[in-house]
């Protein structure tokens, strides 16, 4: 049973399925946490992200509302997560010279 | 205190910082967790191997910091191989206190004091006012204490409109060891189509006179209680705001001196 309804609260934060009996307003405010402690992870997890973000808002955010839709969330460290959504940059060639690697 | 590197868990930069306060100071340390995920389903997949993982970091820390005591946020984060990040609500089901009351004995095999932290959610899977019952049904199964928030219940209380004085004392509170006064804030209406506001318990501002009528009113009933901390998240206050929460500081002080 449990694990039955963590799947379906899950699916409901993660890909906006609906979830019956739920407060609609209340999950969807905790979907918006979700995605926002997602993105403070990366923010946190590696300055040269953190700069971009404060340099170019709109194409971090970008960046970052595309990786969110595509890559589910498995990690709660922000250098692990921040590190992920590098590589899913790169490979995507989104990243700016200034937060690469080799920067 | 960790980071993962390779799949594991290992010791971070923090660490050390604070085994250097541990041994300047030589006070008492607590450990407070967020992501152990006391209630994500037992028959989850994976679960032996990521709980072990954080046994073992919890093992070395206990060794090297010897604390006091340890809590842990009620909720889970993890499931499926996801995770929120942010403790989410639990059925008021059998099912869902066994599994916090086995993270809860684990926690306890390595720090005998362990306590559970109660949530402040923006949506529950029960009616909210049925959760002092369910709490202190976990804590009577795992036999473990509370870390008993104030600002938490406040916010259920506002969120879903009851009293919280009520709501506090339905607590069993000869099971309360540490209390956590804090404050937050109030969603943007802006975020939701309906321009409903929900308290958040995002620890950004200062502690609401509600909070601190509920320690006044809360601290002589906790028999057992041995520590308040006033929260408040790092880069949420300037330099002018430092000597408030000095203040608050020293009002938690006189209300539980230590």
């Amino acid at each position: 049973m449990l694990k039955e309804i963590q799947g379906r609260i899950l699916a409901a934060l993660l890909e906006g399925a609906p979830l019956e009996g739920v407060d609609a307003d209340g999950l969807e405010l905790t979907r918006l946490i979700v995605k926002k402690l997602r993105f403070e992870l990366i923010v946190r997890g590696d300055s040269r992200l953190e700069a971009w973000f404060d340099r170019a808002p709109d194409e971090f955010t970008a960046a970052f509302k595309a990786y969110d839709v595509l890559v589910p969330p498995r990690s709660w460290f922000p250098r692990e997560e921040a590190e992920k959504f590098r590589e899913w940059c790169d490979s995507r060639n989104l990243l700016p010279p200034s937060a690469s690697n080799g920067a | 205190m960790w980071r993962k590197r390779d799949g594991r868990l290992e010791r971070n930069d923090f660490h050390a910082l604070f085994l250097r306060f541990l041994a300047a100071s030589r006070k008492p340390f607590v450990a407070h967790g967020l992501e152990f995920s006391l209630g994500t389903a037992l028959d989850e997949e994976g679960e032996a191997a990521r709980v072990g993982q954080w046994m073992e970091r919890l093992r070395d820390d206990h060794a090297a910091f010897g604390f006091a005591w340890m809590s842990e946020h009620l909720g889970w984060t993890t499931a499926r191989g996801l995770t929120a990040t942010l403790p989410l609500p639990l059925p008021h089901h059998p099912e869902a206190v066994a599994a916090v009351a086995e993270r809860m004995r684990l926690l306890q095999s390595v720090v005998p004091t362990a306590l559970f932290e109660n949530w402040a959610t923006t949506f529950t899977l029960d009616d909210p006012s049925g959760e002092p019952e369910f709490f202190n049904a976990i804590a009577r199964t795992a036999d473990c204490g509370f870390l008993l928030d104030l600002h938490n219940a406040w916010t259920q209380s506002v969120n879903f409109r009851f009293d919280p004085w009520e709501y506090v004392t339905r607590l069993d509170l000869d099971r309360v060891v540490q209390i956590h006064v804090s404050g937050g804030s109030m969603s943007d209406p802006a975020l939701l189509a309906s321009r409903k506001s929900m308290r958040l318990d995002s620890h950004d501002g200062p502690v609401p006179e509600e909070v601190w009528t509920l320690l006044e009113r809360v601290l002589p009933r906790c028999r057992n209680v041995r520590g308040v901390v006033v929260e408040r998240l790092n880069g949420t206050f300037d330099a002018a705001g430092v000597a408030g929460l000095a203040a608050e500081v020293r009002r938690a002080k006189e209300l539980f001196p230590c």
